[in-house]
């Protein structure tokens, strides 16, 4: 039965998981169409003689009313063809098949630049993870120490005032200036080369994890005092179980879900492309690569990347869907109703 | 204990990362022979004949050639035309070096001089050229000899097909089929186009054929794309690059702190100008006294302080930095604002709000200028608006029926190798919609007779009048020269710089020419 309870809420979430991506790629497509500028205007620039804007327009299948367009990128989309970006150095738009053997599919641009973001996102939650919950964990345990609650309130008050793109300036200035160890940009892939690798992801993923480590932190010292008080515990303590014991079996397992919900969100936003910190620190990742797509006006990429995105972060949250399930399995039944 | 162990264990993978994190930075090594340069921006496109983006031209003269070249001192020399010579007024001749070769081994005759010209002739191109220069025919003559015919006479011919457009390419390949200049790169210049890693890196190996004896010197060049000027010094620092591009003149400063680094600001004959539409209906700058008034009112010099730490190349181009005209006599041209706060009142634009907009490295210019103008009395509010929406937003259909918004607006303008060139700026066709003085009609008659004219005191007599033209009309007002800062490690390599260049592109024309010092 349980079984079955969860294979349904699998697919109900499933199902509005689809529903979500297909709105976002209408929202997207609608959004980069509407911002002004042009990809002929980029690739021409304004000197350029009508005729020729034309020409290219022509070519791409631009001037196609936007529905169609829409359309044509989608079916390609859904037959795993998320179009063609640069052709090796050319930028290209269309939809269509790529003629040129040189070309490079969006898909293999992205699968390129995935190592680079799944790492920078890895090691940033991690380091969340790492600090913010055990701190958050103190602090909710530690509720009557006004030494404790005021240092997790500072740190969660400075995490998540700080901008990130203000705290990867202030590194990136701080490092590039001064010889400390860590390098600001210089990456190289971590199977290449480990040290310098590491060397280059501390300082953006330190960047990225500031805000989710206050995050994590405030979440799980919220969620830690709400379990608290519930009775449960109350009857744990009159039952004579240690005080490990009681944050082990019904504190921490209580205390996930909220925390469960947070680790996705974050997880989702970091795997979506991090782009201010890898702009910032020259990681050649998926967030960069999207960005500069924006900026010149390269639909397919951009439309591709915000989907793929959107997946990941969807992705995640099915799988922390998922998660509430097995963590408690209380959560089924109050989401199929 | 279990407490203890994971306890332990944390700490252990803590002083892991902080071992890792603190122990002396190794520098990358550069390659061997390679010369690895930092640049901001990635390039648009690589077709050499239409792609007129800086971030384009600064990878072309890797690979490309023209038939003239540029010397040090920006006077015209030969390059795969050893000579040339006028027939008349309308037709050049020009005899082709023999022996060069393109990177594929093939050598380079009049037939691929004639496709090329072909190609950039087409106006279904588009390419750039055709605003400069009216080209018109070309033919060949025999193997190694071509003419090339212009619509009309044009005294700065040779210079204007200096311009990467007016690069050769492989016209056989072209014509088969074989080769696509939108996708490609083939040329008879000293590199070869080795790899291209989108938004992240551009290699260029050494072409094995290129007809320059003893060039290149380095054997690739790799060209990394690192968008803040910071990381680029941090780089430069490390020595991950050894020749870097930076755009901030801050970076002067830091740059000073690094152990060989040497700068070098490399003036250009672009320059900053400020649009201010004046061909749309609603625009506050129809009216000619607050164009003027806004002239009058900006203090460049105070500009050059503040955002280029005053530095003694920045200049007040006065609108053809190859030829300036005299403005001394022009109480237009100076900067008055006494004089800005009455046009202001006559036209009675006391707190006047209007957009200015800034793109990209203007928009500290802008800041400065929005300080300048509220002193006089107007309200100008700063927007930041990218590339692609810059041109559709400010140029707007390109002509006076669909004019650009009204807006007043930072762009360049460019003198090149021959002063003409700044003055046919402010009567391009691309203006039209934002610009009145570009479809003046007596303003393009003045243009057309320079054309025709080679240097002397009937040409500067025209010069002197457009240019006061520019100042009364105020609709497109040179600003500040710029100057590109170029930065090296001297311990790596040897570069040479030329103090001064023509084009956007061209700053490191010479890079063929570097010296990697540990290659052995």
């Amino acid at each position: 039965m349980s079984y079955l309870r969860l294979f349904r809420f699998a697919i109900e979430r499933l199902a509005s998981a689809l529903l979500t991506l297909l709105g976002v790629s209408i929202l997207v497509f609608t959004a980069i169409h509407l911002i002004p500028g042009s990809y002929e205007a980029v690739m021409l620039g304004p000197q350029a003689p009508e005729a020729a804007r034309e020409r290219l327009r022509e070519k791409y299948g631009l001037d196609d009313p936007l529905p169609q367009q829409y359309m044509r990128w989608l079916l390609a989309f859904l037959g795993g063809d998320m179009g063609i970006a640069l052709c090796r150095s050319q930028q290209s738009i269309g939809q269509q098949a790529c003629e040129n053997a040189d070309q490079a599919p969006i898909i293999a641009e992205f699968a390129r630049r995935a190592p680079a973001t799944i790492q920078l996102a890895f090691m940033a939650a991690g380091m969340a993870n790492l600090v913010g919950i055990p701190l958050g964990i103190l602090a909710g345990l530690s509720a009557g120490s006004r030494g404790v609650r005021g240092t997790s309130r500072a740190i969660s008050a400075l995490g998540m005032g700080i901008p990130s793109f203000v705290l990867g300036t202030l590194f990136v200035y701080v490092f590039s200036v001064h010889d400390l160890g860590l390098t600001v940009g210089g990456y190289v892939p971590l199977s290449e080369d480990p040290e310098t690798n590491l060397r280059a992801m501390v300082l953006p993923a330190i960047t990225l994890s500031v805000f989710g480590t206050a995050l994590f932190a405030r979440t799980t010292r919220d969620a830690v005092l709400t379990v608290l008080a519930e009775p449960y515990i109350m009857a744990a303590v009159a039952r004579g179980e240690s005080p490990g014991q009681i944050v082990r079996r019904h504190v921490l397992r209580n205390a996930a879900i909220p925390v469960v919900t947070v680790s996705a969100v974050n997880m989702g936003y970091l795997l979506g492309g991090a782009a201010i910190a890898e702009l910032l620190f020259s990681v050649p990742g998926f967030g960069w690569y999207v960005l500069a797509a924006i900026h010149k006006r390269d639909y397919a990429v951009v439309q591709a990347g915000v989907l793929v995105a959107a997946v990941a972060f969807v992705g995640v949250n099915l799988l922390a869907d998922l998660a509430y399930a097995i963590i408690d399995p209380r959560t089924i039944r109050r989401g199929l109703g | 204990m279990k407490h203890n162990i994971r306890l332990r264990f944390f700490v252990i993978l803590v002083a892991v990362m902080l071992c890792v994190a603190v122990a002396p930075g190794v520098a990358q090594d550069a390659s061997e022979g390679t010369i690895i340069w930092g640049v901001k921006t990635e390039a648009t496109g690589i077709d050499v004949q239409t792609n007129g983006q800086s971030p384009s031209r600064q990878l072309f003269n890797f690979v490309y050639e023209q038939l003239v070249d540029l010397d040090e001192n920006l006077n015209v020399v030969p390059g795969l035309a050893e000579s040339w010579e006028q027939l008349d007024d309308t037709t050049y001749r020009f005899h082709l070096r023999q022996g060069v070769r393109f990177s594929n081994g093939r050598e380079m005759t009049a037939d691929d001089v004639v496709t090329s010209f072909e190609r950039i002739i087409d106006p279904e191109l588009g390419s750039y050229i055709l605003n400069t220069v009216p080209l018109q025919s070309v033919t060949k003559v025999d193997d190694y000899t071509v003419d090339i015919g212009i619509a009309s006479p044009f005294g700065a011919f040779l210079s204007a097909i200096t311009t990467e457009a007016a690069s050769i390419i492989p016209g056989q390949e072209y014509l088969e089929g074989s080769f696509d200049p939108t996708v490609d790169m083939l040329g008879t210049g000293p590199f070869v186009l080795e790899e291209h890693l989108p938004d992240e890196s551009w290699t260029f190996a050494r072409n094995p054929h290129h007809w320059r004896e003893g060039l290149p010197k380095a054997d690739r060049v790799k060209v990394l794309i690192i968008p803040e000027d910071a990381t680029m010094l941090a780089a430069l620092r490390d020595g991950r690059i050894n020749v870097a591009r930076l755009e901030s003149y801050d970076a002067l400063d830091v740059l000073a702190q690094i152990p060989n680094a040497e700068a070098e600001v490399q003036a250009i004959t672009h320059y900053w100008t400020l649009h201010l539409n004046s061909v749309h209906p609603d625009s506050p700058f129809a009216d000619a006294r607050i164009r003027q008034a806004i002239n009058l009112a900006i203090d460049r010099q105070q500009i050059s302080d503040l955002v280029f730490a005053g530095h003694e190349d920045i200049a007040v181009p006065a609108v053809s930095t190859a030829e300036p005209c005299d403005t001394s006599a022009m109480p237009l041209a100076q900067y008055d604002p006494d004089r800005a706060r009455e046009l202001i009142q006559e036209a009675g634009a006391e707190g006047l709000t209007f957009t200015l907009v800034g793109r990209g490295p203007s928009t500290p210019i802008a800041e400065v200028v929005q300080a300048q103008l509220a002193a006089v009395g107007l309200n100008p509010q700063i927007e930041v608006w990218d590339f692609a929406e810059g041109i559709q937003r400010i140029y707007g259909g390109f002509n006076p029926d669909e004019p650009g918004e009204p807006v007043a607006s930072f762009g360049f303008n460019s003198s090149k190798s021959a002063p003409i060139f700044g003055y046919q700026n402010w009567a391009a066709n691309w203006m039209t919609g934002v610009s009145t003085l570009a479809a003046d009609e007596e303003y393009r008659g003045l243009v057309a007779q320079a054309n025709s004219m080679n240097s002397g005191p009937d040409r500067s007599a025209l010069f002197q009048r457009m240019c006061e033209m520019v100042y009364e009309n105020a609709s497109h007002l040179p600003i500040l020269t710029k100057g590109h800062i170029i930065a090296h490690r001297s311990d790596l390599v040897t570069v040479k710089i030329q103090p001064v260049e023509a084009a956007g592109g061209d700053f490191l024309r010479f890079a063929s020419e570097f010296t990697v010092l540990d290659a052995e």
